[in-house]
């Protein structure tokens, strides 16, 4: 009943000879303009605390809060330019990937990860679409296999996102696999 | 409580509060890991020592806290049974809605706890796919509904997708079948049921085991930091064990050092005792009576002082097999096995970081005290036909070490995640010394700075110590990594000085990633993850074409199997 032919290893497609599809552009945008909200928020605090000092007469105060301030400025400075960069460097490294019978995903800039996950063990999907993605026209796509954490797509156009979501509910419904049998 | 109807939705017995305290702490537990409760404890024991008189003030804040948030989960725990599905609403600040058709519940576990035993009541556990199944307990309920549960499930499972195996699940209905005259007679009930369930018995543990047991646990810390707080509260006992010291001291007389010396040895052997036999107690507590039986084609446990506590495994569903032997296990020639059920991380003993998800847990099902036949012969049972060759005891031929770069990755991980931790505590240790201190008045700026120097050198001391012992500890846990696989299943090794072994089948497989550091990519390596529904196994620093053929060849396995994951 359970049938287990070898397969030749040549046979066996490989995950390396794929044509990765890029995350939309404007996601860069998107990065950018979450990051430098936080940068703003921090840039605010740092504000606020050299006002304080400056006002304050203490001499103490001054002496104390000197190197605590420096760092928060030098923190500003420099996820300022992370807020910048980064999402230009790290964007055009993430892709995905949709084969007959799985989905994946490639991330990273020093530590590539590529993770395959099967539609046969997909128990369920979702699309996500946040106020600062709904204002670039963007949206993600997560696929959770069982236990195991779900896989985050993101960055993509609205209409890919709701296609993909379409494809992998409908793939999905077709892989699902029979129960297991205990005889073997 | 009346028998409700059909469709109307109810609370539990109002017992269940009981329940709901107990959840929460287990909540806290769950959610702070091994490092955070260690942390948690260390800074809630300094900050006793400096302030006694809050000592009451905190454990009444503790327990009101925890009860208060129990009874709101009672007050907010609801649920309805349908025709074809149960529904249960839950929770206050996120409210969860959980709907569960019968035709997806696995399988229900019926638990009595003493007070439920007392009043005649039940806990429901209900088993589905998917995620853990914490989610659908139903506390202190009226058997009636238990009953009434089981029927509904074993209805719609006879014309579900899966009714082809339900040869195999007989044992199990036969089983529940028994609950309802358990019900009648809860105090002889378990007894008798255990005497009628038949099936094969693979192991049972006697007080010797137990005893054993005991001795090799952990968690030593938490019993010592315990045991401190109270003996800093009971001053009287302290001045007692005092008086008592120095009459000692005064009829060794001129012998001085040695005398001290002597003393100071006596009062930590004896600590080292009080530890000991708080172990041994908790063993006997968790195991007493362990029996672990195969049942038709599943594994079910039972063991417990107080709350008999049953596990149940079907051998299809077994998603992993889990392996432990730590050093002094080997000693004995023990191995620690479990099974997890689906959507329990396996690294929660091992791996702080990975414990910190919240989730509470299902029980898995666990072998405490195995001997080698007992985990070949589980092993063959769970992978059979498929995996035969997997290898599960950590001594096997069969494995194939990592690359000898993992050394350096390891000796680093350490230095990065070791010295950071060791100086945190530290700095809580010193807190906790300079908080007991009992010498002579003086001023408490002054002791801060004591405090921070000591805090200074031995962090020092640690970061040399570290740096030394980075080496070795990379040397060692790479000569325990090691992997086998086969056409059907993969095994891991993991470990340092105790081994730990991870086997799964590659049909089981959720997902695979592969992973590749700037240190990997320069000399062509990878990390290979194999996520399963209850954990993942990884196995780093191996060939990159190797793993790239693995991944291929474990998603072609997922994907051309006709046999499902559960």
């Amino acid at each position: 009943m359970f049938d287990n032919p070898q397969v030749a290893s040549e046979s066996i497609p490989a995950a390396e000879a794929l044509d990765w599809e890029s995350l939309h552009p404007r996601y860069v945008r998107r990065l950018q303009a979450a990051a430098l909200i936080r940068v703003a928020v921090l840039t605010v605090v740092a504000i606020v605390a050299q006002i304080l000092v400056l006002l304050s007469d203490s001499e103490t105060l001054a002496t104390i809060a000197f190197w605590p301030l420096c760092v928060l400025w030098a923190a500003v400075g420099l996820f300022g330019v992370k807020a910048l960069v980064w999402p230009a460097i790290a964007v055009p490294r993430c892709g995905y990937a949709v084969r007959e019978k799985d989905i994946l995903y490639r991330s990273g800039v020093l530590w590539h990860t590529v993770r395959v996950v099967p539609f046969s063990r997909v128990q369920h999907t979702r699309t996500d679409s946040g106020l600062l993605d709904r204002r670039f026209g963007l949206a993600s796509l997560t696929v959770f296999p069982a236990g195991a954490g779900g896989q985050e797509i993101p960055g993509l156009g609205a209409d890919t996102a709701e296609n993909l979501r379409a494809y992998v509910s409908e793939r999905i419904e077709a892989e699902r696999p029979e129960a297991a049998d205990d005889d073997s | 409580m009346n028998p409700p109807e059909s469709g109307a939705w109810q609370r539990t017995s109002p017992v269940a509060v009981v329940f709901f305290v107990g959840k929460s702490a287990r909540w806290v537990y769950d959610r702070y890991g091994a490092w955070g409760q260690f942390v948690a404890a260390t800074g809630i024991t300094a900050f006793l020592l400096r302030n006694p008189q809050y000592t009451v003030l905190v454990v009444l804040t503790a327990l009101l806290i925890v009860v208060a948030v129990g009874g709101l989960q009672y007050w907010f725990f609801r649920f309805r049974i349908e025709e074809d599905r149960i529904l249960i609403r839950q929770g206050f600040v996120n409210r969860t809605a959980v709907d569960l058709p019968f035709d997806r519940i696995q399988g229900i576990n019926v638990n009595r706890r003493p007070i439920e035993r007392a009043l005649g009541l039940v806990t429901v556990v209900l088993d589905t796919p998917g995620s853990g199944s914490a989610e659908g307990q139903l506390p202190t309920v009226d058997p009636e509904i238990a009953e009434r549960l089981l029927a509904k499930v074993a209805e719609h499972q006879v014309d579900g997708p899966d009714g082809g195996a339900g040869a195999g699940r007989d044992p199990d209905i036969a089983a529940r079948d028994q609950f309802p005259s358990e019900a009648e007679d809860p105090a002889t009930g378990a007894r008798e049921r255990a005497a009628r369930t038949h099936g094969e018995i693979l192991q049972e543990l006697t007080s010797r085991d137990l005893f054993r047991m005991g001795l090799v646990s952990r968690g030593v810390m938490l019993y010592a930091l315990l045991l401190l707080v109270v003996g800093r509260q009971v001053d009287v006992a302290t001045d007692a064990a005092l008086g008592a010291f120095g009459a000692v001291r005064g009829v060794l007389g001129d012998l001085g050092a040695l005398a001290a010396a002597v003393a100071v040895a006596a009062l930590a052997l004896g600590f080292l005792v009080l530890v000991l036999a708080a172990r041994v107690g908790s063993a006997f507590v968790r195991y007493h009576g362990y029996t672990l039986r195969r049942e038709g084609r599943s594994y079910r446990s039972r063991a417990g002082l107080f709350t008999r506590k049953e596990a149940v495994a079907r051998i299809r569903k077994i998603q992993q097999l889990d392996v432990h032997q730590g050093a002094v296990y080997r000693f004995f020639g023990r191995y620690r096995l479990a099974i997890p059920p689906i959507g329990e991380s396996l690294d929660e003993e091992d791996d702080a970081a990975e414990s910190t998800r919240g989730t509470v847990h299902a029980d898995s099902l666990r072998v405490p005290w195995a001997d080698s036949a007992l985990v070949e012969r589980i092993r063959s049972g769970v992978f059979r036909g498929e995996g035969e060759q997997l290898a599960a005891l950590p001594g096997d031929e069969a494995f194939t070490r990592v690359s000898r770069h993992y050394i350096r990755a390891a000796a680093l991980r350490f230095l990065f995640v070791g010295v950071p931790t060791g100086i945190v505590l530290l700095f809580l240790l010193s807190y906790m010394v300079s908080a007991s201190w009992r010498g002579e008045d003086i001023d408490r700026s002054v002791l801060f700075m004591r405090q921070l120097e000591g805090w200074g050198v031995a962090s020092g001391i640690w970061a040399a110590l570290s740096v030394v012992a980075a080496a070795p500890i990379g040397w060692l846990s790479w000569r325990a990594r090691a992997y086998m696989h086969n056409d059907n299943g993969l095994s891991c090794r993991s470990g340092l000085i105790g081994y730990s072994v991870e086997a799964f089948l590659f049909r089981k497989a959720q997902g695979v990633t592969v992973k590749q550091s700037p240190l990997q990519r320069r000399h062509g390596l990878a990390t290979l993850k194999a996520e399963t529904a209850c954990g993942s196994v990884i196995v780093p620093y191996i060939e990159y074409a190797k793993v790239c053929a693995l991944r291929d060849h474990i998603v072609h396995r997922v994907e051309t199997s006709r046999r499902g994951w559960y």
